[in-house]
């Protein structure tokens, strides 16, 4: 069934792949967002997570800047862990409208 | 010395424009010898219109008739160090169309507009397959991580 509200939040790296994904009728909360960007965290390893403090807090940050709404085409961040080849946060709103207020 | 392009590109919104023309002239320049054309494929403003200046990305294309994107982020100077990353990432521009993209995350510096320019060749012009590309991007990224140190031994002389 087609839903209008799609998107994920990952952890990837060279030895990291984890993810968390939204597909619902109405657009998810900030709060859902940002619950969804904790579970994530607490399924990698302890070891990747802090790595990825910087990443994780950039990625809140761009949470809590929402509503955010996809108009020509997909809303991708990509928040990398400096000094590394590719250790980082994603997050893809790939339709609708994603962290409302409520 | 690393020399960073549009430095204070995040807090200016003429500088932030600037640099995105600079972007599209660098892959217009590129591309277009090779009779490509190409449109961006995601969303880069807010719901109010505005633009989005966070560098992430800060330019964003997919040239026409292929599943094949880049995406450029930008981020603010920090260090003197070359500050370049890349990587390949499978996604979905809707329920029924998935794309590829090449994504660079760097600190603009004449040196990682070389090793972009030289990524985006090999994956836009040449179409190098994902196995090949993501060996060149791990070579390019040890003799950017080797140079630098070079560099630093040369410097403490």
């Amino acid at each position: 069934m087609y839903m209008k509200h799609r998107g994920r939040i990952q952890a990837q790296g060279e030895n990291l792949e984890a993810s968390e994904a939204w597909a619902q009728n109405e657009p998810i909360s900030k709060n859902d967002g940002l619950l969804l960007l904790q579970n994530l965290k607490n399924k990698i390893p302890l070891k990747e997570s802090q790595i990825r403090e910087n990443a994780f807090n950039k990625a809140i940050e761009f949470i809590k800047q929402g509503p955010h709404e996809v108009i020509i085409g997909p809303i991708f961040r990509s928040y990398k862990v400096k000094g590394t080849k590719q250790e980082r946060v994603d997050i893809e709103i790939q339709s609708g409208i994603a962290f409302t207020n409520s | 010395m690393v020399n960073h392009l549009y430095k204070n590109f995040l807090s200016d919104e003429k500088v932030y424009k600037q640099n995105i023309e600079f972007w599209k002239s660098m892959i217009f320049t590129l591309l277009s010898v090779e009779k490509l054309t190409f449109g961006e494929y995601l969303t880069s403003n807010k719901p109010d219109g505005t633009l989005y200046m966070d560098g992430n990305p800060i330019f964003n294309f997919k040239p026409d008739n292929t599943e094949r994107a880049v995406r450029i982020i930008q981020e603010a100077p920090e260090s003197e160090n070359i500050e370049f990353s890349a990587w390949i990432n499978s996604t979905g521009l809707s329920e029924d169309s998935k794309i590829e993209e090449l994504v660079i995350s760097l600190e603009l510096s004449n040196e990682t507009l070389l090793l972009s320019i030289e990524l985006i060749n090999a994956w836009i012009v040449t179409k190098l397959p994902r196995p090949s590309m993501e060996k060149y991007i791990d070579k390019l990224y040890t003799i950017k991580e080797n140079l630098f140190a070079f560099e630093n031994q040369l410097n403490k002389l």
